[in-house]
């Protein structure tokens, strides 16, 4: 009897005692958990936070090329960029839109000057044909600084290549849109121009438009040119406006740029005459587009400017690997009307084609 | 775990201190590496806008240090533009010159291209400034002040989106920050949980055995002295104590039988003696209430003696001699046990006396075996048995009374026989005097006052027995014979 009550005791005892070790065991398995998974969930917001702070892991680039246009907000050169972007990534090249991240809005040619003392490898710019410009790009020759120009040329300064489309055969392209014009009487065309005298690659569109309304034998088709102010900022809109402010309105209008495109688009609108004016415009951004698709633009021409930014690239890459490139690179042209812009709208501003 | 149980109670408090503290200590360790790791990444931060902003400020030095040269002219302005300058290009030389995929690094890059240009601007400024060549002066300025225009906005650039960048860095860490506290206040609670729960079952493995060791302890004091015994299994102070305990409750419980037992022999002994005292008085009251003074009586039955031997009266005188005697043997063997013998004379006399009264009547035959006269046995038991006898027996028959005492050896037993062949008695009587129901007041006047129940008692307490007589009856007139065993002792006897 005694024996057994013994027994149970002990039984008891070791019982407690392995529940006495279970809890010891427990409670520092279940403390070392915490520190554990506190370390780890600590570590990996640590490493998040650490990816933020460095960036020194960053890929080293061969070269170091940087882009220089009019407006690097506007889609259409924001386009361009990332075709030269693209294309730079598989060439071993960074390209940067220069200026872009700068606090201050400097002007092209103060940009020239600061990529040229930054001693840049290669300049994307679009020229002009202004005599300050042929002096950079002359300081830029001497200091081995190839210089491609885009869209705009400066035919007098020393550059490597020209990346653009033809613009005879850009004016031509207007032309035939005035022409297609059935629907009302045209008899009188309004080309809204760049206010830049110097800019001859205008002047080439200008005269492609009134050689193919000539030929078409509309010599009753009066084709003149307005100067759009566009150096200073916003005057592109101001004068647009004002033009609108005149009595006698054309019948159609010309746009040689993305800015003036919108903009004329805008104007119509507000001054609620939508189809009295034909507007034919350049470049397809979203913008344009849905103007297109609302019937108020009648077709845009628009370049391929993912290719143009490549061609940049490549134009520069070929110079910096061999010592010369071509002259100019040709960049086609896609018209865009109410039948095909459905398939635009779907990458609008991309430039590539559907 | 046998281990454990070794360790004193101060060993395993202390156990439970330091582990638990050390536990403590650890999560607190931990945590504030991790809190002083995040501080120093906060620092960090906004270091490279400190470094930027430094940078700016030289080159505004060394902007205004060339322009008061440009003013003065003065060896103080020149020496303050080397230093700038000085200063200026060893900030700049730590900044980035390589090819980066990365704005800022490029920025950086960018910075240090035109700082050197700048740099070398000045220089020229400066040395025509010493040349005295006014129109060079001017034109460099000119270029000198429009790179430091340029410069200035990209370091102030390039501080804007290192602000940008730092911040977002800072948010991250702040983020970081206030996870920290939350998994600090949590890890130090579930901590003080997990200890509090060590410290409760440490805790519990020395409280425990107190707590059963204060309730046993309890039902002992209680009285409770069959309680189970504590089992011991540590070795510490609580274990040591249970121990003592343990063996205090066995030997409290062997004292308290050993007391017990000797007290019970001690008070069947006073019981005993008590009753034989008290029968022996009662004997020796009867005795002398019916003898009144029996000094007196024999001495002048003595003197009575005397004169009938002086008048020549041979049995006058022997009759007195043996009344005398026989109440003299009452006087004087008052001790508790006499011989086998003396009690015979006695019986000798009072038939004598009887014989004499009686006109010899009764006739008394011995048959005894004289080797065990020796036999010591309670003093008056024969007298009162064969009194019995003449009394109930043989008294008022037709026939010729007699009575037979008997002396002899069966084994180890003294048998002492008184056999008449008197009235008889019956069954019922026997039992009733066996039995101790018969009182002495169913006895005759006549009788010398000690009854047969005295008898008997005396007889069991002296030998403690009970089977130490035994009455046998054929029938009415059939006579009655009383039996009497004495267990022999060794030495009392010789074997035959």
């Amino acid at each position: 009897m005694k024996k057994a009550t013994e027994k149970r005791n002990n039984r008891e005892i070791l019982g407690s005692n392995r529940a006495l070790v279970a809890g010891c065991i427990c409670s520092v398995a279940f403390i070392l958990l915490i520190t554990v998974g506190s370390m780890i969930l600590f570590r990996e917001n640590m490493m998040q936070s650490a990816e933020l702070l460095e960036q020194s892991e960053d890929e080293a680039y061969e070269a170091y090329y940087v882009m220089i246009v009019s407006d690097h907000t506007s889609e259409f050169w924001q386009s361009v960029y990332a075709g030269a972007r693209e294309e730079g990534r598989e060439k071993g090249a960074w390209v940067e839109m220069f200026g872009s991240n700068l606090s201050t809005g400097y002007s092209q040619n103060d940009l020239l000057k600061m990529a040229i003392a930054s001693g840049v490898d290669g300049i994307i710019l679009e020229a002009d044909e202004s005599m300050v410009t042929t002096g950079h790009l002359k300081e830029a020759e001497e200091r081995g600084i190839p210089v491609v120009t885009v869209l705009g040329d400066n035919s007098q300064g020393i550059r490597k290549s020209f990346v653009g489309v033809s613009n005879y055969n850009l004016g031509r392209e207007y032309g035939r849109q005035v022409l297609s014009i059935d629907d009302k009487e045209v008899a009188d065309v309004l080309v809204l121009m760049s206010a830049d005298a110097q800019d001859t690659s205008q002047n080439i569109i200008f005269s492609g438009i009134q050689e193919t309304l000539a030929e078409a034998g509309g010599a009753a088709v009066q084709v003149r040119a307005a100067a759009v102010e566009n150096k200073g900022a916003f005057d592109a809109e101001e004068s647009i406006r004002n033009l609108f402010m005149e009595e006698t309105l054309p019948d159609v209008m010309i746009c040689l740029d993305e800015i003036t495109t919108s903009c004329v688009y805008q104007a119509v609108v507000d001054y609620n005459i939508v189809g009295q004016i034909d507007i034919i415009g350049y470049y397809d951004s979203d913008v344009i587009l849905r103007a297109i698709e609302r019937n108020v633009v009648r077709s845009t021409i628009s370049i391929d400017t993912a290719e143009m930014g490549e061609y940049c690239v490549a134009a520069l890459d070929e110079y910096r690997k061999n010592g010369y490139v071509s002259e100019y690179f040709s960049v086609g042209t896609n018209l865009i009307t109410m039948e095909n812009v459905k398939a635009y709208l779907g990458g609008a501003g991309s430039g590539q084609n559907p | 775990m046998g281990r454990i149980h070794k360790l004193s109670i101060r060993t395993k408090m202390i156990l439970v201190f330091i582990i638990t503290t050390l536990i403590l200590l650890l999560i607190n360790l931990f945590m504030y590496v991790n809190v002083n790791h995040m501080m120093n990444r906060l620092d960090e931060v906004y270091v490279s806008n400190i470094s930027l902003n430094e940078l700016a400020d030289t080159l505004t030095k060394v902007q205004m240090s060339m322009t008061d040269y440009l003013n003065t002219r003065t060896s103080d302005a020149m020496e303050d533009y080397y230093r700038n300058e000085q200063d200026y290009a060893g900030l700049v030389a730590s900044l980035n010159d390589r090819t980066y995929g990365n704005d800022l690094k490029l920025m950086e890059k960018n910075i240090r291209s035109m700082s050197a240009e700048y740099l070398e601007l000045t220089g020229q400024t400066i040395s025509a400034k010493r040349g005295g060549n006014v129109e060079k002066v001017k034109a460099h300025y000119e270029r000198a002040t429009e790179m430091y225009g340029y410069i200035s906005t990209y370091i102030y650039s390039l501080n804007n989106e290192q602000f940008r960048v730092n911040s977002d860095s800072y948010q991250a860490l702040s983020v970081s920050i206030h996870y920290l506290e939350w998994i600090n206040v949590a890890a130090l609670i579930l901590v003080g949980l997990c200890n509090l729960v060590l410290i409760l079952l440490l805790t519990g493995t020395m409280i425990s055995p107190l707590q059963r060791l204060a309730g046993t302890a309890d039902q002992v004091a209680r009285g409770n002295l069959e309680v189970e015994l504590l089992p011991v299994i540590s070795q510490d102070e609580v274990g040591v104590v249970s121990m003592a305990f343990n063996s205090m409750v066995v030997s409290i419980r062997e004292y308290i039988d050993r007391l017990r037992k000797s007290m019970e022999t001690e008070n069947a002994m006073k019981e005993k003696e008590l009753m034989m005292e008290s029968h022996l008085k009662d004997a020796r009251i009867k005795y002398l209430q019916a003898q009144i003074n029996p000094h007196f009586l024999f001495n002048t039955l003595n003197a009575g003696a005397q004169l009938a031997m002086m008048e020549g009266a041979e049995r006058t005188y022997r009759y007195v001699q043996n009344v005398a005697d026989f109440f003299r043997y009452n006087v004087k063997k008052n001790n508790d046990t006499v011989t086998l013998a003396e009690e015979i004379t006695l019986v000798d006399t009072y038939i004598y006396i009887l014989n004499v009264r009686f006109s010899g009547d009764i006739h008394f035959r011995k048959e005894v075996d004289e080797s065990l006269l020796n036999v010591q046995v309670p003093s008056m038991i024969l007298q009162p048995i064969v009194e019995n006898s003449v009394n109930y027996g043989i008294r008022g028959i037709e026939w010729q009374g007699e009575i037979v005492l008997s002396v002899y050896r069966i084994g180890g037993t003294l048998c002492v026989s008184v056999r008449d062949n008197g009235t008889g008695i019956t069954q019922e009587k026997i039992d009733k005097i066996m039995s101790g129901r018969l009182r002495t007041a169913d006895l005759s006047v006549d009788s010398n006052g000690i009854g047969l129940d005295n008898v008997i008692s005396r007889l069991r307490l002296y030998l403690d027995e009970e089977d130490v007589i035994s009455i046998f009856s054929a029938g009415e007139n059939k006579g009655t014979e009383v039996l009497i065993y004495i267990p022999l002792r060794e030495g009392e006897y010789r074997d035959v």
